[in-house]
């Protein structure tokens, strides 16, 4: 399933970004080499924990399809719900959680 | 005491970003790998008079790991219930057909050949059932009806000598050799429907039969160390052929793996899609087993260990019970729903909390 890849791969690239965004903040991070590095590390260490090791995405592939019934679709629309909202702060306060 | 004051950006941002990469997966854990206890217990096959023959085969063996000069044979074995007509593997093989349903302790135990050279081979001789791995087929189609509106959390299986029926009286003094006997097991659930051409010796199998089935619509269902090899003691024993014996003490090599919520969910799923369970089977295979010379300060503990014929001075078959610890469908699945459920809350929680509309939200709640 094509799409659970992409919701985990959005997640945690969000997530790298988040985490750089705060990093900047807090005053670690100044240099754009060092945020691109951070950030492109955090996502990919949470694409390959959330995907591989931790059995989330198996996990969310049977609720995709619908195997665990309506608990399993509503995480799904939960988890597109968080990833719309950092989308959307991204975007609008360019940062991830305002 | 200072009052504590809102969480800082800063804070609410590691929360959620900690929620992400350790809350969802360690939930996601935690729902995945509980274990419901059995509230009963169904018995293989629901027919006590199933002789395990032809269609009525629910119990066969695969001797993956035998080293024979005869190939055909390696893949002696059946599949009970695999598909809507029961079709099997090489139906006609001789060492899986004739077997008798015996009464142990009031349980049903089903005869497994061993790997007797006598009984199991056709052509060629056989000393050794070889290094594995051991596989041996769970056909789930005989407890259908049983099977139905119920989730499977645990199997058990036992299996013991034979010649538990030729009168030998055995002593049970010591069970600390149990605590030596290694290995590690893989369990499969398949499901739907196979067709196979019939057995005939003439024509050399297919290869990778067993390997065909683990990769065809499967479910890993337990993969580990066999952490259950245990003794039991078979206090009285009849069985259907008249022969009976008051007392007879006798160990056996009991087998016993959870199955996992999430697993036992994926089984429900699988198997009412394929005819509820009708064509549906569990695959075991028993790797690395290690068992120490018996002879050795066991005079006569009666215990033989299956695939191991130099541990029986008169190898036959192996009487094997086999039992499905059950909860009701509705127990097990909700553990797993309810427990999405409140994940997928929390998950719409964190989301909430990362917009602008968190604050508001709460200040509604405190109001309410």
């Amino acid at each position: 399933m094509f799409e659970i890849n992409i919701l985990i791969q959005l997640l945690a690239a969000f997530v790298g970004v988040g985490v750089v965004g705060q990093g900047f903040k807090s005053g670690m991070l100044s240099s754009g080499y060092s945020r691109a590095f951070a950030g492109g590390s955090v996502s990919l260490v949470s694409a390959n924990f959330l995907g591989g090791f931790a059995g989330v995405e198996s996990f969310l592939r049977v609720c995709y399809s619908g195997g665990l019934g309506f608990p399993g679709q509503l995480l799904i629309i939960s988890l597109a719900t968080l990833i719309v909202a950092w989308a959307y702060n991204l975007y609008t306060f360019r940062q991830v959680i305002v | 005491m200072s009052e504590k004051g809102p969480l800082s950006p800063i804070a609410i941002n590691a929360v959620a970003i900690m929620f992400v990469l350790i809350g969802l997966p360690f939930a996601v854990s935690l729902i995945a790998n509980s274990n419901a206890l059995p509230d009963e217990y169904i018995e293989m096959p629901a027919d006590s008079t199933s002789t395990n023959t032809r269609n009525d085969r629910w119990l066969t063996m695969n001797q993956t790991g035998i080293n024979s000069d005869n190939s055909s044979d390696t893949w002696c074995g059946g599949y009970g219930y695999a598909g809507v007509d029961y079709y099997h593997i090489y139906e006609n093989c001789p060492t899986v057909e004739g077997t008798t349903m015996y009464s142990l302790n009031g349980d049903r135990y089903q005869t497994m050949e061993s790997c007797d050279p006598t009984t199991y081979n056709f052509g060629s001789q056989r000393t050794s059932c070889g290094d594995g791995p051991y596989t041996f087929i769970l056909a789930a189609g005989v407890v259908k009806e049983e099977l139905i509106d119920r989730t499977i959390t645990e199997i058990n299986i036992d299996m013991l000598a034979m010649d538990v029926f030729q009168g030998t009286s055995y002593q049970c003094d010591d069970r600390t050799i149990f605590n030596e006997i290694t290995g590690s097991m893989n369990v499969w659930f398949n499901s739907g429907r196979v067709d196979w051409s019939p057995y005939n010796p003439n024509i050399t199998p297919p290869s990778g039969v067993p390997t065909a089935f683990i990769e065809n619509k499967t479910i890993k269902v337990f993969e580990g160390e066999l952490s259950s090899v245990n003794s039991i003691v078979v206090d009285s024993v009849s069985n259907s052929s008249s022969r009976s014996v008051d007392y007879m003490c006798q160990y056996a090599f009991k087998i016993t793996f959870p199955i996992t919520a999430m697993n036992a969910f994926l089984i429900d799923e699988m198997a009412e899609a394929n005819d509820n369970y009708n064509q549906s089977w569990f695959t075991i295979r028993i790797d690395d087993l290690y068992v120490p010379d018996l002879s050795q300060g066991l005079t006569q503990s009666g215990l033989y260990v299956p695939f191991f014929p130099e541990s029986n001075p008169n190898p036959s078959k192996y009487l094997v019970h086999v039992e499905f610890g059950v909860v009701s469908e509705a127990t097990g699945s909700l553990s797993v729903q309810a427990g999405t459920l409140i994940l997928s809350i929390g998950l719409f929680g964190v989301a909430l909390a990362s917009t602008e509309a968190w604050d508001p939200f709460m200040e509604r709640v405190r109001n309410v």
